[in-house]
């Protein structure tokens, strides 16, 4: 079996295993909720709480000297620094330890550093055994398992699961209650943390100022194991390390945050040199193991460097909508989520990170990161490698192709929506080209927008100038949809014109063709920055475009073009609801009708969906916006795939969002997104139509 | 009467399970721990790093009750004496406003376990020692390490009880640390 083909087998697994998908999803949206809570009743600035992590890590990332400057002083306090290359080296750093220290029981508290290099396995192998003390890692220790996640190592289990390991690890029954199990958990430990000789634990923070380290946690096994054995390792990635208390306080606060929706953990030690027990300093020892293991390699390479600023909050997997159905022993090697694949690509090889096909293009995971990596974009780098090594699976080729099947269908329509029918040249598709026969397919116009346009007013410029950007489904699918928004920024007195342009390229990104990507950027870049020069803004009615042109390009083409462009490109709502006083606007579907509104991925981080709902209830709808707080599953042209790998995985997502579409009490469903629409007609049966078409408009 | 940042804390901590008593005299702050020694049915107390001026009065409110007086331990096998113990009382050095957090400073490992291994632990802090925010304490905190000679003390933020919700997500308290801790605001002190 192919790689490709052992991961959708474990996808298949995942799904079908019962309970499994409901307990992740469970786990990821009350932390979603949590942080999304706190951050409104706290009133948190996001984007300065990401500016300021941002700022601090890059001050970081541009000493090289820093990990040293950090190791002089933990040695000025007194304790002991090893620099390990890699994860052998650091384990035999501490298996020498404990061996000098006659330790056959090391107590740990959690350090995905330590999972990295698979620490317990290789000390074990050496006859010392590593007893993890936080309770979920202890639950998967004894599962014989791996952490399903970051923060919350056993959210796969039920109280029934961790009842029965524990009973079977302790040899006594213990009853399905989370208070018993608890009560047992405490007394197991208790001998542990008192006499292991030698304690080890990882660090949130190592600051450079005065070599302290900070480590955060909420069960306090941290500050056990870091104070009861005579000897204290820390374990720590040369990223973790900061100038200074200030900045180490950023960390502690955005990871708090971004984790549980907290301010701090329950706690948070700081500790800088061995402090003596009761007196006594005799035998108390510090060390600390500053691992490296592929990250000055990562901190080369632009495409992977900033997977450094990761702070492991695990917010990037509470937001992924595939994550969140099949968790991270399917989503993940050692690493889960969406940040661990470029983290496998760069310290486990690329090979091991392609479960980087789970990534469906969303871009959540970036505008949850409290450090604003560009996870997306690092994930289609990933995907790019893999394609280089492995080729291009057949379904990927022919969507990563979208935009010319869509100018060979709109050419040959309506013929080619009519082969597009019959039950027969669906399952040709499906086998052909890996495309789901059960997916409902946009129809395509046999005249495009620019010919639709024809003899339509293009606006007197009063108000200014503007060039629509209709992307893919505006130009060969639905050029209604753009004819109405050009007509509705002339209404409001733009002069509008509609240039001949590329798509906006976002399927390359997808299925991981980069340099494709990059190409069509640098295209559409150089000829949008011409009339931004010329004084015009760029608007889209689609939201992935709309993305693309104010966040993508920026990397993709990078330079003075891309930064004009973004900053002069506007998703259609927000762009003309300061002029919709100029306009009436009447429903077209009834006055009061109800609509369930869903806001596309990568509108969330644009307007989050607003401006939109504004237009709407100003259009004199009432709108409900149905939301799960991740995507609908669609992910572009991924639920439009046959199979697991695709339509399946695609519902299965989805069954969350439609369940509330089914709840509520709308006739009607709203979205900007074309492909959101798809999905969510699939799933329900409800009419699905983008705002524009709901709204008749007339200049007052 | 208590600080706007005291008052601050008293909310933020108790909406992190914490619990907050104010003591406007010693004679308050012996009622107040006679009264959680008693409700906790306390037989075994750890008293570690009390400051001279206010050790006295802890001391005393705890007669009849045996007391490990850790700062004084100095021998050998004190985390297994401190285990034994079923509450304990500390000091904070700063309460944080903003956060509902206590900043515990400690330059022994014996006392920070004073704090980490009983069932429930009692925090004394100054009601002039408030602060505003984590950002500040952490400025504070690093002061308090650059300045002070060698041992470096350790600094603890307490947010509350030891909780977990490794288990389906339900909020569990006192996993390995207390099950509740009480801060005490010293007015007088």
């Amino acid at each position: 079996m192919t790689d490709r083909g052992k991961l959708a087998e474990k996808v298949r697994r995942a799904l079908a295993t019962d309970g499994l998908s409901d307990k992740m999803w469970a786990s990821t949206s009350r932390s979603r909720g949590n942080r999304a809570r706190a951050v409104q009743e706290l009133g948190i600035d996001v984007g300065a709480m990401k500016e300021s992590v941002r700022g601090l890590k890059a001050r970081a990332m541009s000493d090289p000297d820093l990990p040293r400057k950090f190791a002089e002083k933990v040695e000025g306090n007194g304790g002991h620094v090893f620099f390990a290359k890699d994860g052998a080296e650091a384990i035999d750093y501490v298996a020498g330890l404990a061996k000098a220290h006659g330790a056959e029981v090391l107590a740990k508290s959690k350090s995905l550093t330590s999972e990295e290099i698979d620490f317990d396995h290789a000390l074990e192998a050496r006859g010392v055994r590593c007893v993890e003390t936080d309770l979920g890692e202890l639950i998967v220790q004894m599962a014989h398992e791996r952490p399903v996640h970051l923060v919350m190592p056993a959210a796969h289990k039920s109280v029934a699961d961790v009842a029965s390991l524990v009973s079977q690890s302790l040899g006594k029954e213990v009853p399905e209650d989370p208070d018993a199990i608890l009560k047992e958990v405490r007394a197991y430990l208790r001998p542990v943390f008192l006499s292991a000789k030698v304690g080890v634990t990882g660090a949130n923070a190592g600051i450079a100022e005065t070599g302290t380290v900070v480590i955060e946690t909420n069960e306090g096994n941290g500050r056990l194991v870091s104070a009861a054995p005579d000897v204290h390792v820390v374990l720590i990635g040369t990223e973790k390390i900061v100038n200074s208390w200030e900045d180490a306080a950023e960390v502690v606060s955005a990871a708090a945050l971004s984790a549980t929706g907290q301010l701090t953990t329950v706690y948070v030690s700081a500790f800088t040199a061995r402090s003596p027990m009761g007196g006594r300093s005799a035998g108390r020892e510090l060390h600390v193991v500053i691992l490296d293991n592929g990250r000055s390699k990562m901190k080369a390479d632009g495409r992977y460097a900033g997977a450094l600023d990761c702070i492991r909050c695990g917010a990037c997997m509470n937001v992924c909508p595939t994550y969140s159905v099949v968790g991270g022993h399917t989503f993940g090697h050692i690493y889960p989520g969406p940040i661990g694949i470029p983290w496998t690509a760069n310290v486990h090889g690329v090979d091991n990170a392609a479960f980087s096909d789970l990534c469906i293009s969303c871009g959540l995971c970036k505008e949850a990161c409290p450090a604003d990596i560009d996870i997306p974009m690092m994930i289609a780098e990933v995907k790019q490698e893999l394609v280089d090594l492995h080729g291009q699976p057949r379904a990927n080729r022919f969507f990563a192709g979208s935009e010319t099947l869509a100018r060979l269908a709109s050419a040959t329509a309506p013929l080619s929506n009519w082969s597009l029918k019959p039950r027969a040249a669906r399952l040709a598709m499906e086998k052909v080209f890996g495309v789901d026969r059960r997916r409902t397919l946009p129809a395509f116009s046999r005249r495009r927008l620019r010919s639709r346009l024809r003899g339509v007013d293009g606006g007197d410029g009063s108000s200014g100038k503007v060039v629509y950007f209709p992307d893919v489904y505006a130009d060969y699918n639905d050029p209604e949809l753009g004819v109405k928004a050009v007509k509705m920024l002339a209404a409001l007195g733009y002069e509008v014109k509609v240039p001949k342009l590329k798509w906006s390229g976002m399927p390359y990104i997808s299925y991981g063709e980069v340099r494709k990507a990059a190409k069509v950027a640098a295209y559409n870049v150089k000829a949008l920055a011409g009339y931004v020069q010329d004084g015009y803004e760029v608007v889209s009615t689609e939201p992935t475009a709309a993305y693309m042109l104010r966040d993508a390009y920026l990397t993709l083409a990078p330079g003075e073009g891309s930064r004009l462009v973004a900053a002069h490109s506007h998703p259609f709502f927000e762009f003309v609801e300061p002029g919709l006083g100029r306009l009436n606007l009447a429903p077209s579907r009834g006055a009061g009708a109800e609509l369930g509104f869903h806001i596309p991925c990568h509108d969330r981080a644009l307007t989050g969906g607003g401006p939109a709902v504004r237009f709407l209830t100003a259009a004199g709808y009432k709108v409900d916006i149905v939301e799960t707080g991740t995507c609908c599953g669609m992910g572009g042209t991924f639920g439009m795939k046959s199979g697991t790998m695709g339509y399946d995985l695609s519902n299965a997502v989805g069954e969350r969002l439609f369940d509330l579409f089914r709840g509520s009490r709308c006739g009607l469903a709203c979205t900007e997104s074309s492909v959101c629409a798809a999905q969510i007609h699939d799933g329900t049966g409800l009419q699905v139509l983008h705002p524009l078409h709901l709204v008749d408009f007339s200049k007052r | 009467m208590a600080s706007q940042y005291a008052e601050a804390f008293a909310r933020a901590f108790e909406s992190r399970s914490g619990t907050v008593s104010f003591a406007a005299t010693r004679e308050e702050t012996s009622a107040a721990l006679r009264g959680v020694a008693r409700e906790r049915r306390a037989s075994l107390v750890a008293v570690a790093g009390i400051p001279a001026a206010v050790r006295e009065t802890v001391i005393g409110a705890l007669d009849g009750i045996e007391v490990i007086d850790v700062d004084r331990l100095g021998g050998a096998l004190p985390k297994e004496a401190i285990a034994k113990a079923d509450l304990s009382v500390t000091w904070a050095a700063h309460g944080v406003a903003r956060e509902g957090v206590l900043m515990e400073a400690t330059w022994d490992d014996a006392a920070k376990l004073a704090s980490c291994l009983p069932l429930t632990n009692v925090v004394l802090v100054s009601g002039e020692r408030f602060l505003p925010d984590f950002a500040s304490a952490m400025r504070e905190a690093g002061k308090m390490v650059a300045e002070s000679p060698a041992p470096k003390p350790t600094i603890s933020f307490i947010g509350g009880s030891s909780r977990t919700a490794d288990i389906e997500g339900r909020l569990l308290y006192g996993v390995h640390g207390p099950h509740s801790v009480v801060a005490l605001v010293l007015e007088w002190a």
